[in-house]
């Protein structure tokens, strides 16, 4: 018999990610919103027999409308899109936006405040050009002490401690922008879908040496929404009209674990340049919630706005030992039929990086993997792979906020 | 963009500590893509430098290049471009120790 006080777990029910990232001209922050707003209702409902008064709360996870948009009333835009005008809050924490506006959703719903809550993350970016958003990124840094850094230069001064001290190799770095854009090819929601040689990633443009332009994730725009709910049986929806068993709870993925961490702004004052201890905090936080190691994890979605954030990520994630990243990664290890797939989705890198989207589409793209399966091969040969769990892995600033989630199929 | 002269004070009130005074470098990379008020000092070296036992985060002045190890100097320098009803921007960056 269930305890009266065990609490319900969170699944998510719903999930949307933006037709597709990129450098969207006819889109606006407001059509972003709208879409993915219609697009995650639409993913459990017949939009038509949906009652959206279901969705009790909006969380929006967002870095910088104020400057990209002149919009800082966010989350009353998202609110005013239903008829009901949900309570909407924005949580803003630079690139780990999304994943802490999970966070501020999960609480109200383990408080038992509300049953079923929308977190959306946005971010339109492209307006700007590449050195204007350089400016706007770099306000995720410590801005009196790191003056004149941007973030390929903080992410290039952990490349380099991280070569010093394990021989990590332009070689390794390139693995991972290959790999990654590879995978984009066959996700029809990526920025990029075009394929890159190591040579060609290691011979293009420097941006902040060790760190070249296919070492560093574009600046997209984008939305992506999840609906979350603590609600556990029946059907999905209190909707009468709506009664299929595929919307049924069961079905649903659960958020097992999650951590949470952070560290210094700025780099000169972290413990380690080799590593990001808010990572090694978060996950081991979110491993021990879920009662898993990092061995139970087959697949990931983690945090690669430039390539050497991936080999951090995989290293603090516990999923290889320190300093064999890069060369995990160069032997196959973190694709298909490796030891751990890192970043099906192509990652920052591939899919975009819509800065305040990217935490909730890590969530929204697993947990539709969890539920349907990824198709491998191709002919006769083709084949559903699935998974049992699934670890997102968001980072803000270069490393001063982590946020770990762990999703059971 | 006008600079307000509040914040700029706020800013570079502890540039004492810093001028005429040398450190080590810890790790240096040379930025060649950056924001427009910083275009004009391009290519430029940022470093991460030990003084005394703590570590700080500089640019270096245009065209200097360092490498892990070396010895600099902490010196006053314009840092942005600014348009010229602006305060111009001064503060710490650094050159190779003589």
């Amino acid at each position: 018999m269930k305890n009266k006080n065990e609490k319900s777990p969170i699944r998510i029910v719903g999930s949307y990610i933006s037709d597709h990232f990129g450098e969207l001209w006819d889109k606006s922050l407001n059509d972003l919103i709208e879409e993915a707003v219609l697009g995650v209702i639409k993913s459990v409902s017949d939009k038509k027999n949906f009652d959206p008064e279901e969705i009790e709360a909006v969380y929006v996870a967002n870095m910088a409308s104020g400057i990209f948009n002149n919009q800082l009333h966010l989350n009353a835009v998202v609110s005013e899109l239903f008829k009901h005008f949900p309570p909407s809050i924005r949580v803003e924490g630079a690139c780990a936006s999304g994943s802490l506006a999970m966070i501020a959703a999960q609480d109200s719903l383990n408080s038992g405040r509300f049953k079923t809550v929308m977190v959306l993350g946005v971010e339109k970016m492209t307006d700007f050009n590449s050195n204007e958003a350089t400016k706007v990124l770099s306000a995720a840094s410590d801005y009196n002490f790191e003056y004149g850094s941007t973030f390929p230069a903080l992410y290039a001064l952990l490349a380099k401690a991280h070569m010093h001290k394990y021989g990590t190799t332009r070689e390794h770095l390139s693995a991972v922008s290959v790999k990654n854009h590879r995978h984009a090819l066959t996700n029809p929601k990526a920025h990029f879908k075009k394929s890159f040689t190591l040579e060609q990633v290691s011979e293009s443009s420097m941006v902040a040496d060790p760190l070249r332009l296919l070492d560093c994730s574009p600046v997209s725009d984008g939305a992506s929404a999840v609906i979350l709910s603590t609600k556990n049986s029946g059907k999905l929806l209190s909707n009468k009209k709506v009664a299929s068993d595929k919307i049924s709870y069961k079905n649903k993925p659960k958020i097992i674990g999650f951590g949470h961490a952070q560290d210094s702004l700025s780099l000169a004052n972290r413990k380690s340049l080799t590593s990001l201890n808010a990572t090694i905090s978060a996950s081991k936080e979110a491993y021990k919630q879920a009662g898993l190691t990092p061995k139970d994890i087959k697949v990931a979605e983690v945090h690669d706005c430039f390539t050497i954030a991936e080999i951090l990520a995989i290293e603090d994630l516990g999923f290889f030992k320190k300093g064999t990243g890069g060369q995990a990664t160069l032997d196959g290890e973190t694709t298909f039929g490796g030891k751990v797939l890192i970043n099906p989705s192509g990652g920052l890198k591939a899919c975009g990086h819509p800065v305040g989207a990217t935490g909730v589409k890590q969530v929204a793209y697993l947990a539709d993997l969890l539920e349907n399966g990824f198709e491998v091969g191709d002919g006769k040969s083709k084949k559903i792979q699935n998974f049992k769990y699934a670890l997102t892995h968001n980072v803000g600033g270069s490393g001063a906020t982590v946020v770990v989630h762990i999703l059971e199929k | 963009m006008l600079l307000n002269p509040a914040n700029y004070w706020r800013k570079n009130k502890n540039w004492n500590n810093f001028v005429g005074k040398s450190g080590e470098v810890v790790f240096v990379t040379k930025v060649e893509v950056t924001s427009p008020e910083l275009q004009s000092f391009l290519p430029y070296c940022f470093a991460i430098v030990e003084m005394e036992g703590e570590r700080y985060e500089f640019m270096g002045e245009k065209g200097v290049e360092l490498k892990k190890g070396d010895k600099v100097e902490f010196v006053f320098r314009k840092v942005s471009e600014s348009d010229n009803a602006s305060l111009i921007n001064y503060g710490i960056k650094l050159v190779l120790k003589k």
